[in-house]
C-alpha cells in the first residue's frame, strides 16, 4: 500500500481522488498460480481494510518470487441487488475489446465467484467485495515470468485507468456506477491499459493470437513424423486415424475456445490433448484404433471421470464446463 | 548400477518387497503438478501390448532406467511395489475385479526387466475390453506413481 500511495503522489492524483482509489494486488494465496492487480473505486471502509491486508500479503509474494502470465482486464460495471449485471472482459488475446460477455455469478456471502477469460482460459476466483461500486481488475495468468520492470508498469496502468474513472466519476460521468460511463468507453480504455503494457507482455501475446490452432495442428504434424519405439517402450507412433480425430478434436476445442496445454503422443499409440488449471486436468485421447477416451479429474480430492467418447463436441463441451465452474459441481 | 542378465542367468526373482521401487523412464512433458505422471505415459497394462514396463530398483539404479538413445526421455518415475493400485471393478460388472500385480522378467541386456500387469479373477487378463476401462487401469496405476528429483538419479 504504501508503494502505491507513493506511486500516486509522484503522479499528482488529486486526494480526493487518491481517497477512493485504493490499489491492491492479490495473489491466490492457495496455489500461489494466479496475481492480480485491483484498484476499487469505493469509499466502503470495510473493504478497504480487506485490501489493505490483502495488498500485504501478495506484496511479498509478488516481490519476492518470480510472477508468470497473460494479462487480462476485467471490469465490474455495476451490481444490482446482489447481482452482477455483466463483467467486461478483455485481453490482446481475445482480440476485440469491445465485445463483451454476460457471464452469471453467484454470491456467497460477501464473496463473489467471478469467472473471466484470459486467452481462451477460465479462471475463477473469488473477489473481496460486493459493494455494487465500479472497480477495475487487471490479472495475470500463470504464463510467463514477469520483470519487476513490468510488474511496475502494469501497476502504473491500473493505476492510470483507476484515476481515470476517478475523473469521470467526478465529472459526474459516471454517477450509478460505470452502467453509465458507455462500455465502449470503457472497452477503450481497457485497450489503451492493455495494449500499453510492456513488450514482453506483447510480445509473447502476439504470438498466441495468431493462433493457437494453427500451432496444434503443426504439433501433430510432428507427431506424426514418430517412429515406433519413440519412446524405448514399444510405442506405437500416432496413426493417420489418431491424427485425424485429433485434428478433429483441435476444430472442436477452437470453436469453443478451448486452448489444450499439450498434445502429446500416447504411449498406447495416438494422440493426447490435455488440460491444466490448479489441480484440474483433463484429458482426450484419441488412439490409433480410433476410440476416443477423455478425462476429467480433480487431483486434491481424487474426483476422476473416464468415458469413452462418442461425440467429439460433447467430449469437449463437457471439459470445458468442468474448467469453468465451481469444484463444487464436480 | 544395473544387473545384467548374465550375473543371474534369466531365472526371475518373484519376491518384491513393499520398499522395492520400480523404475521407468518418461519425459518432461508427461509430468505434472511438480512430480505426478501422465497416464498417457503408461502402455496399455494387458498382455497383448505387453504391459507396463519398470526396472526392478533391487537390481538396478534409477539412472539405468535412462537411455541416451531417448534423450528426451529424461526423467525417472518410481512406483514402490507396496503400493498398487487397489483392484479396479470392471464397468459392466462390478463383482469382476482387476488387480495389479509385478511381474520379474528378465532380459538379456537387462535383469532388472519387470511388469506391472492386470490380473482378472486371478489369471493374467489378455483382453481388458473398452478403452475407458484400460484407460482407468493406467491412470491408476500412473496416480501411484511419482517422479523423482533429477538429483537422485544423476
Amino acid at each position: 500500500m504504501e508503494y502505491v500511495t507513493e506511486e500516486a503522489l509522484t503522479r499528482s492524483i488529486p486526494p480526493n481522488v487518491v481517497d477512493f482509489a485504493i490499489a491492491s494486488i492479490y495473489t491466490e494465496l492457495g496455489s500461489g498460480s494466479f496475481a492480480e492487480v485491483s484498484f476499487f473505486q469505493t469509499s466502503d471502509d470495510d473493504v478497504c481494510l480487506q485490501v489493505l491486508s490483502a495488498e500485504q500479503h501478495a506484496q511479498n509474494i509478488l516481490w519476492n518470487s518470480h510472477v508468470y502470465g497473460w494479462p487480462w482486464v476485467v471490469g465490474n460495471i455495476g451490481q444490482t441487488e446482489g447481482v452482477v449485471v455483466a463483467w467486461a472482459h478483455s485481453s490482446p488475446f481475445i482480440g476485440n475489446l469491445e465485445q463483451f460477455t454476460r457471464i452469471p455469478l453467484y454470491f456467497h456471502g460477501s464473496m463473489t465467484a467471478l469467472v473471466t477469460t484470459g486467452r481462451s482460459k477460465f479462471i475463477s476466483r473469488k473477489t473481496r467485495y460486493s459493494t455494487g461500486d465500479t472497480s477495475l481488475h487487471i490479472g495475470i495468468l500463470p504464463r510467463h515470468k514477469l520483470s519487476k520492470d513490468t510488474e511496475i508498469n502494469i501497476r502504473r496502468n491500473a493505476m492510470s485507468l483507476a484515476m481515470e474513472w476517478s475523473n469521470a466519476r467526478l465529472n459526474n460521468d459516471i454517477t450509478r456506477g460505470i452502467a453509465d460511463y458507455s462500455y465502449k468507453n470503457f472497452a477503450q480504455v481497457s485497450y489503451r491499459c492493455v495494449s500499453s503494457l510492456p513488450s514482453d507482455f506483447i510480445s509473447k501475446g502476439d504470438k498466441v493470437k495468431s493462433s493457437w490452432h494453427d500451432k496444434a495442428l503443426g504439433k501433430l504434424d510432428e507427431l506424426s513424423s514418430l517412429t515406433t519405439n519413440w519412446n524405448g517402450y514399444g510405442a506405437e507412433p500416432p496413426n493417420s486415424a489418431a491424427l485425424n480425430l485429433a485434428r478433429t478434436v483441435i476444430k472442436d476445442l477452437k470453436i469453443n475456445n478451448l486452448e489444450p496445454d499439450r498434445i502429446l503422443s500416447s504411449a498406447v499409440g495416438g494422440i493426447s490433448l490435455c488440460f491444466f488449471m490448479q489441480k484440474k486436468y483433463g484429458e482426450i485421447e484419441c488412439y490409433n484404433t480410433g476410440e476416443v477416451v477423455a478425462i476429467i479429474k480433480i487431483t486434491p480430492n481424487g474426483f476422476r471421470e473416464i468415458w469413452e467418447v462418442s461425440s467429439i463436441p460433447d467430449a469437449v463441451k463437457k471439459i470445458k464446463k468442468f474448467f469453468v465452474e465451481e469444484h463444487t459441481e464436480w | 548400477m544395473v544387473i545384467r542378465s548374465g550375473d543371474f542367468g534369466l531365472k526371475p526373482d518373484p519376491n518384491f518387497s513393499d520398499d522395492e521401487k520400480l523404475y521407468r523412464r518418461i519425459k518432461q512433458d508427461q509430468i505434472y503438478d511438480g512430480n505426478r505422471v501422465l497416464g498417457n505415459a503408461l502402455d496399455d497394462i494387458q498382455e497383448k501390448h505387453s504391459s507396463c514396463s519398470f526396472n526392478r530398483g533391487k537390481y538396478s539404479d534409477p539412472k539405468d532406467v535412462l537411455d541416451s538413445n531417448y534423450p528426451e526421455h529424461n526423467r525417472v518415475a518410481a512406483l514402490l511395489a507396496g503400493n498398487l493400485p487397489e483392484p479396479q471393478p470392471h464397468p459392466s460388472d462390478a463383482k469382476i475385479l482387476y488387480a495389479f500385480r509385478l511381474e520379474h522378467l528378465p532380459k538379456d541386456s537387462n535383469y532388472s526387466h519387470s511388469e506391472a500387469q492386470v490380473t482378472k479373477q486371478g489369471l493374467t487378463a489378455t483382453k481388458l475390453g473398452s478403452a475407458d476401462f484400460r484407460r482407468q487401469l493406467r491412470e491408476a496405476l500412473a496416480d501411484k506413481m511419482s517422479v523423482l528429483d533429477p538429483s537422485e538419479h544423476q
